[in-house]
């Protein structure tokens, strides 16, 4: 069980990311970007969209074409819905595999996702900047 | 006065180096004419960086064939460098193990003593498991050649590489995760699952036992693996249903590679860790995780980073196999 009070990836900073990512490639016809990553920063867990370079300090990064919607033409922007109802569709199909690679990412340690284990246990622990998933909110 | 951000007494700053272009895994023939990682498509190095499964179309069906696919991954992808200074990269071509899903030493692994109940089978990530994908990734000589011999604290390159290095690892896992999906394949990266979990340094899923498993070395004294490409590095795995031919252990023995396990030779890494974590026991890691609550963190507090690596680095093993265990595996 992972602890309410910890700090998670916000979904709808995704969500708004995705689907401003849909207008920009479904305008003029479909044309995938695939420099366009989801970027999400540690201190509170939001996500913009960026294209892909070194990442920075804080930051962990997903390439949108590929990575996260792993289909050709996953990210076409279907007849008859709008960007933001596509959006939160695409990210609803990846949502539960997002959330956990996220919280990973942001974990320094190798104890898994439950901080209580962790603090019990270990004397290395932090609480701090990098230890996102588990830092107190 | 100390600037907030300066790095740790003793960091040396390595040399501005122009970043190379990396060459063509992508093409089917092996060519690598190509100025870049995506041949006729643009990339990172110069070019706009992208996501390399979808392109990637060389054949994978062994592991000489997944390693090139993630040595690929490590060229080209932009989240293997360093996010400060330089920004040089973390790692270097990894090596890749492949074991049977069903070998009999996943069952050993719930034994007291080696893992213990705590460690799960393949079965128990994805039913039906056929194969299990373990990958050593070193380090870049950059960032070993930062680990100044004789220092207490470990260089900022090292604590960065450590941290920042185990995000550029879930990329690695993953681009295996989406390249096994794109072959049909089901997998399932048992460190990225949230069932994962580990009690008193006892994993649910130890990626160096599955690595000694997968025929990619053998435990040092210091409790890291030994592998052709050394000891100072991370390991990642994978679990799927693609039938994959095993590879061949070159070894029996859990501490064959070792001098010290094997012939009291030896004995480096006892020297090298400042706070006497390494015995001839083997290694306390409540010794090890003190030190790095006590002296490291306070070190780098204004950078965030942590983690140790002197039982790692300036050793006869960090980048290579011992001598005599290299000469060993060569007769074989």
């Amino acid at each position: 069980m992972i602890s309410e009070t910890v700090k998670t990836l916000d979904r709808k900073s995704v969500e708004a990311a995705v689907a401003d990512y849909l207008l920009q490639i479904n305008y003029c016809g479909y044309q995938p970007d695939t420099r366009k990553v989801l970027s999400v920063r540690s201190t509170d867990r939001t996500a913009w969209l960026r294209d892909a370079a070194t990442r920075a300090r804080w930051e962990v990064y997903y390439f949108i074409e590929g990575e996260l919607f792993p289909h050709e033409g996953d990210t076409r922007l279907p007849e008859g819905l709008s960007h933001t109802e596509h959006a939160a569709h695409l990210v609803d199909k990846i949502w539960d595999d997002l959330w956990v690679w996220n919280g990973y990412d942001f974990t320094t340690t190798s104890y898994g996702l439950n901080r209580q284990n962790y603090l019990q246990n270990d004397a290395d622990n932090d609480g701090g900047i990098f230890g996102g998933t588990h830092a107190p909110v | 006065m100390k600037l907030h951000n300066a790095p740790a007494a003793g960091i040396r700053r390595p040399p501005r180096r122009r970043r190379r272009n990396c060459v063509s895994p992508l093409s089917a023939e092996g060519s690598v004419s190509k100025s870049n990682c995506f041949g006729t498509v643009p990339a990172f190095h110069g070019e706009d960086p992208r996501y390399i499964v979808p392109a990637y179309n060389r054949p994978v069906r062994d592991a000489a064939g997944l390693q090139d696919f993630l040595a690929a991954v490590v060229a080209c992808d932009p989240r293997n460098r360093l996010p400060e200074g330089c920004n040089i990269p973390i790692f270097e071509a990894p090596l890749v193990g492949i074991a049977d899903a069903h070998d009999a030493l996943f069952d050993d692994l719930r034994k007291p003593g080696v893992v213990g109940p705590i460690h799960v089978l393949p079965d128990y990530w994805l039913p039906g498991a056929r194969s299990v994908i373990s990958y050593f990734v070193p380090f870049s000589g950059e960032i070993k050649t930062a680990y100044v011999k004789g220092r207490r604290l470990p260089p900022l390159e090292w604590v960065s590489g450590r941290l920042n290095g185990e995000i550029f690892n879930n990329v690695l896992r993953r681009a295996l995760l989406r390249l096994l999906q794109k072959l049909g394949a089901k997998a399932v990266i048992p460190n990225l699952d949230i069932r994962y979990k580990a009690e008193n340094w006892l994993p649910k899923w130890s990626e160096r036992h599955v690595g000694f498993v997968a025929g990619l070395g053998t435990f040092g004294l210091h409790a890291g693996l030994l592998t052709v490409k050394g000891t100072a590095g991370r390991m990642g795995s994978v679990v799927t249903n693609l039938v994959l031919p095993p590879v061949q252990r070159p070894y029996t023995g859990p501490y064959e590679y070792c001098p010290w396990k094997t012939k009291k030779r030896c004995g480096a890494c006892m020297k090298a860790c400042p706070v006497g974590a390494v015995t001839p026991g083997g290694k306390d890691h409540r010794v090890c995780v003190t030190n790095t609550a006590k002296y490291i963190r306070p070190a780098y507090s204004a950078w965030g980073y942590h983690g140790c690596g002197h039982c790692q680095n300036n050793l006869p093993c960090s980048d290579r196999l011992p001598a005599e265990a290299a000469t060993r595996r060569k007769s074989l």
